[in-house]
């Protein structure tokens, strides 16, 4: 079987450091940059920080159900066949196909404003790297290492926890990383419907004052990166040394 | 720098174009001045191929249409379905990607010309001959006045005025004790100089009042009406006013400037074609805020098709 390789611990230094790099730098642009008055309604700690957190509770609270969901579902899957597994997947394409911006458009007749909306519509959004990569993981483990598993004695459920999930959890991960980082740059269009997040500072800006836009892009993406980078040391932490 | 270089391409545009303009009644009129030449007449008639640009809602589509079929009628070939937001539609009318769009003397002061205007005028007219001057200078066409008034206002629920008041200023001591009442807003609301600090210099409404909700880019009739904002921002010709029972709060200091309407043309076109703001000036004039709101509302709530709404328009005015 094939492994994927191990993040060295170069990577795991190098996110910080970029990201450090990157938010200094974009104080100092801010800093330098002759701004607009009306910027400073929202270019300060107080706004910045309010809708960071704001940020994190809907894309954290996204990412855990869609994990919720999609890990357990995606491992039943793997031990059930096609017949079940194509209509379930016919449901996560669509919640990926169809545009999130859509679906907020629509929750937002049934939920009103706020993050109910957006949530379900990131849930649905993030579901499918879940699922696919969980399936895709737990069916590529060698069938020879289940075997062995089973002949040492133990049961199904023993050889999932103990042979089939380590084994699998290189390329589940990699699902969750997709997934995570797709949910934290996706969760700026909560602003569309009052739920706030960080989309509040990007579209308060427009072309003739892009100072707000630019900086809520810029703290998004850091946002991502340290999301991923986070995932990365989880994986770390709980897989198998090969 | 990149104002002037945006010029330099627009008048080597407007060289291009001016070649290839043709015009029946070119030479005709009183050329008033070099960079926005006007003449012809109402009934002028004419030749050309025109574009039309317009912004994605209602009133922007019905402005654009009626344009459209008063002008094929006046024998000009036109499109009208370029279709964008506000600083890439000015900047399509400078590339000459399109030929003219209409636009609000308020987003324009608050855009492209808020480098040259600090504090633009309370009154309309003033308002729109500022804009019309400031943008001559930059090779753009103010035409055809419009006699509505589209601005900002927060609207709250009829039935509230008991509660908070009719005015802003009472609207802003009822805020000053009740700092969480939900008010909502675009985000983009937050940072116009006639928006959330606007209010707060204007009327002392704190700039980080926790109950400012943003709410994207739609306007708040119907939150308003559900109650989830107890306040929103609304556009004052928006239909979903009447149609929620939402009251516009008199803006008693004058906040918000006034936002007219006017025929923006490349001066390349209006060279070759002195003529369209005489045609459109009319219609302009017939289009009064009742009437604008009852034309979004066929839009917005009836919903009728934007041709059909200019179309009978334009019929019972006796444009067709």
């Amino acid at each position: 079987m094939t492994t994927v390789p191990r993040p060295g611990w170069v990577r795991l230094v190098v996110t910080p450091i970029v990201v450090a790099v990157i938010l200094a730098g974009l104080y100092l642009y801010i800093q330098n940059t002759p701004g607009r008055i009306a910027d400073v309604g929202v270019l300060n700690e107080r706004f910045i920080s309010s809708r960071l957190i704001q940020h994190l509770e809907i894309s954290g609270i996204s990412f855990a159900l869609a994990a919720l969901v999609g890990l357990p579902i995606g491992v039943l899957l793997a031990g059930a066949g096609r017949v079940v597994a194509i209509p379930v997947f016919l449901v996560a394409n669509l919640g990926q196909a169809v545009p999130s911006i859509g679906i907020l458009a629509l929750g937002l007749t049934f939920f009103g404003l706020g993050i109910r909306g957006p949530v379900t519509a990131l849930v649905l959004y993030a579901l499918l790297p879940i699922l696919r990569n969980t399936l895709v993981g737990v069916q590529g483990v060698d069938p020879a290492a289940v075997e062995a598993a089973r002949g040492m004695g133990m049961t199904p459920a023993q050889t999932l926890v103990r042979v089939q999930l380590p084994l699998a959890s290189p390329v589940i991960f990699a699902g969750l990383r997709v997934a995570l980082v797709l949910v934290v740059g996706t969760a700026t269009l909560a602003n569309f419907v009052g739920g706030g997040g960080l989309g509040d500072l990007i579209n308060s800006g427009n072309l003739y004052h892009p100072r707000p836009t630019l900086v809520g892009a810029v703290i998004v993406s850091a946002l991502a990166l340290l999301a991923d980078w986070a995932l990365g040391l989880v994986e770390r932490a709980i897989s198998p040394r090969t | 720098m990149k104002r002037r270089k945006m010029l330099a391409l627009a008048m080597m545009g407007s060289a291009i174009l001016a070649g290839c303009g043709s015009s029946s009644s070119s030479g005709t009129g009183d050329n008033s001045s070099a960079t926005c030449p006007t003449g012809g007449s109402a009934s002028s008639t004419g030749t050309g191929t025109f574009k039309i640009g317009m912004k994605g809602f209602a009133e922007e589509q019905l402005l654009a249409s009626m344009t459209k079929q008063l002008l094929e009628k006046r024998g000009y070939t036109v499109d009208a379905t370029f279709t964008a937001k506000d600083p890439a539609l000015g900047q399509a009318l400078e590339s000459g990607q399109i030929d003219m769009y209409w636009q609000y003397t308020g987003t324009e002061f608050i855009g492209p010309l808020s480098s040259v205007v600090d504090k633009p005028p309370t009154d309309l007219d003033q308002a729109f001959d500022l804009a019309k001057q400031k943008d001559e200078a930059r090779g753009i066409c103010w035409n055809a006045k419009a006699n509505f008034n589209d601005t900002n206002g927060l609207g709250i629920k009829a039935s509230d005025k008991s509660k908070y008041g009719s005015t802003l200023t009472e609207f802003a001591a009822y805020l000053k004790n009740n700092p969480n009442t939900v008010v909502c807003i675009q985000s983009e609301f937050r940072t116009r100089a006639d928006g959330v600090p606007g209010l707060n210099a204007t009327y002392g409404i704190d700039a980080n009042l926790p109950g400012f909700k943003d709410i994207g880019g739609n306007t708040a009739e119907k939150q308003i009406a559900s109650g989830e904002c107890a306040a929103g921002e609304v556009f004052t010709t928006d239909s979903g006013i009447e149609a929620n029972n939402v009251y516009v709060l008199t803006d008693d200091k004058k906040l918000f400037p006034p936002d007219n309407v006017g025929l923006l043309i490349k001066s390349s076109v209006q060279k070759a074609h002195p003529e369209l703001g005489a045609i459109v000036a009319p219609l302009a004039q017939k289009l009064t805020t009742e009437k604008m709101i009852g034309l979004n509302k066929q839009v917005e709530i009836d919903s009728k098709k934007v041709e059909d709404v200019a179309k009978a328009f334009l019929t019972d005015n006796g444009f067709l």
